[in-house]
């Protein structure tokens, strides 16, 4: 349950006091452009999407009635507005993991020697992060927001199952199945994830 | 603990959302199977690498623009307010006169009439309703919302091999659920489905679910609308 100052906040910014809704919602902006972000992928289209989810809950605030959290209501909108935004365009271009990094303009589809060391050096943890977040933009919405919810946000099961609105069984077996599709993803010849991995694999001596 | 089971359960075993003794069980069954032990680093490896929402920059400008917007269209709300409540005063007294006017609401009879969204109006046709104490066509109105709305599914992503056995159930189940379908003449491969209730949408997204594991039953966050995607 929200506290007791935030529901305040909700009372007096649903009779369109504009100071208590900034305050309510500098809590939750930054999770909400998160959400676009990584769901859309682009940081102009994660802010426009997040202006706009802002404004829905500004809008929209009057109807919220409180039988679920507010943080639960927010995500819900937030979630809503990006798989409508990928509905439209969703036969246009995919994003692909073959990409150039941004900043140093270095290729990813590199062949990688064995060894542990330059394998450290050229793969840390950030940029394994990145060609994860890469694989992210190929999955399916759907599944794409599941992990979001999940693996970013650190929502429960039975928290997602509410922004959702799906069984918890659901949503288990949903998440499983969104992250069994991501790696598969990464394991399609995705370099350098693959050579990442096995290094891995060679400290837990599973090879 | 079989490996099928084991697969099944890593995503949970992760989240530390299984239970004390299934959790126990995973465990020995991972430290006796190499392949087991190898998805599950895996996926592991995954799931920690995606990072934290608080890692992320909320760009500088992002607060003053969305404030900026909201003050606008607050002051907009403010400055007319005389303008909000004369065309309510104004819908409440047409609304009201076209009842008067309109012979069904004289005479009571069965025929279908117009839903009318007024809160005053649906008072009046209850009141009427009380004086005559006769079941009709106007207590359904009172009773229910003034717009009928649309329980839909919506189906995705539909290939070709799916297609036949999935027209197939949805010709088989139309009986059972009372529903229309179209297929979007814009899309090939995207059906609509249009319930005349909720529960019958409700049932028709779990016999889908259930009929094939390729089948990803995927709930809108509109809660009237369900796709379906087929692997």
């Amino acid at each position: 349950m929200e506290s007791h100052i935030e529901q305040k906040l909700i009372k007096r910014a649903q009779k369109g006091q504009v100071e208590a809704f900034e305050k309510l919602i500098i809590l939750y902006e930054k999770q909400i452009y998160a959400i676009c972000l990584k769901m859309l992928h682009k940081e102009q289209d994660a802010y426009d999407a997040s202006q706009e989810v802002c404004l829905k809950i500004w809008r929209q605030l009057p109807h919220f009635k409180g039988d679920s959290k507010l943080s639960t209501w927010i995500y819900r909108v937030a979630t809503n507005q990006c798989l409508d935004i990928l509905r439209k365009h969703k036969n246009k271009t995919e994003v692909s993991i073959y990409q150039t990094h941004s900043e140093t303009n270095e290729e990813w589809l590199i062949d990688l020697p064995s060894t542990e060391k330059s394998i450290e050096e050229m793969i840390g943890d950030q940029e394994l992060s990145f060609i994860i977040n890469a694989a992210l933009s190929e999955l399916k919405p759907e599944q794409k927001e599941i992990i979001i919810l999940r693996d970013i946000m650190g929502c429960r099961y039975d928290e997602i199952s509410k922004i959702l609105g799906l069984t918890e069984g659901t949503v288990k077996s949903r998440l499983s199945r969104s992250r069994l599709a991501l790696k598969k993803i990464l394991l399609q010849n995705k370099e350098p994830f693959k050579s990442y991995f096995r290094h891995i694999k060679q400290k837990e001596g599973i090879l | 603990m079989t490996c099928k089971e084991c697969l099944e359960q890593l995503s949970p075993y992760i989240d530390n959302e299984l239970s004390l003794s299934k959790s126990r069980e995973l465990k020995i069954h991972l430290m006796s199977c190499e392949t087991c032990h190898e998805e599950y680093i895996l996926l592991k490896t995954i799931v920690d690498h995606m990072g934290s929402w608080d890692e992320i920059h909320l760009p500088n400008s992002f607060h003053n623009d969305l404030m900026s917007q909201v003050k606008k269209e607050s002051a907009t709300k403010k400055t007319y307010p005389w303008v909000h409540i004369g065309a309510s005063l104004a819908a409440v007294l047409l609304i009201y006169f076209g009842f008067m006017l309109n012979p069904y609401f004289k005479t009571n009879k069965t025929k279908p009439a117009q839903p009318m969204p007024a809160v005053q109006t649906v008072n009046e046709i209850e009141n009427e309703i009380e004086n005559t104490a006769k079941p009709s066509t106007y207590a359904r109105m009172a009773s229910e919302p003034p717009m009928q709305e649309a329980f839909t599914i919506e189906i995705w992503k539909v290939n070709a091999q799916d297609q036949n056995a999935l027209t197939q159930f949805l010709y088989d189940s139309k009986e059972l659920y009372n529903y229309s379908l179209q297929e979007d003449s814009v899309t090939r491969n995207k059906y609509i489905l249009t319930f005349s209730s909720d529960s019958d949408k409700q049932k028709l997204s779990k016999a889908l679910e259930s009929i094939s594991e390729s089948f990803t039953v995927v709930e809108s966050l509109d809660s009237l609308e369900i796709e379906l995607i087929i692997q």
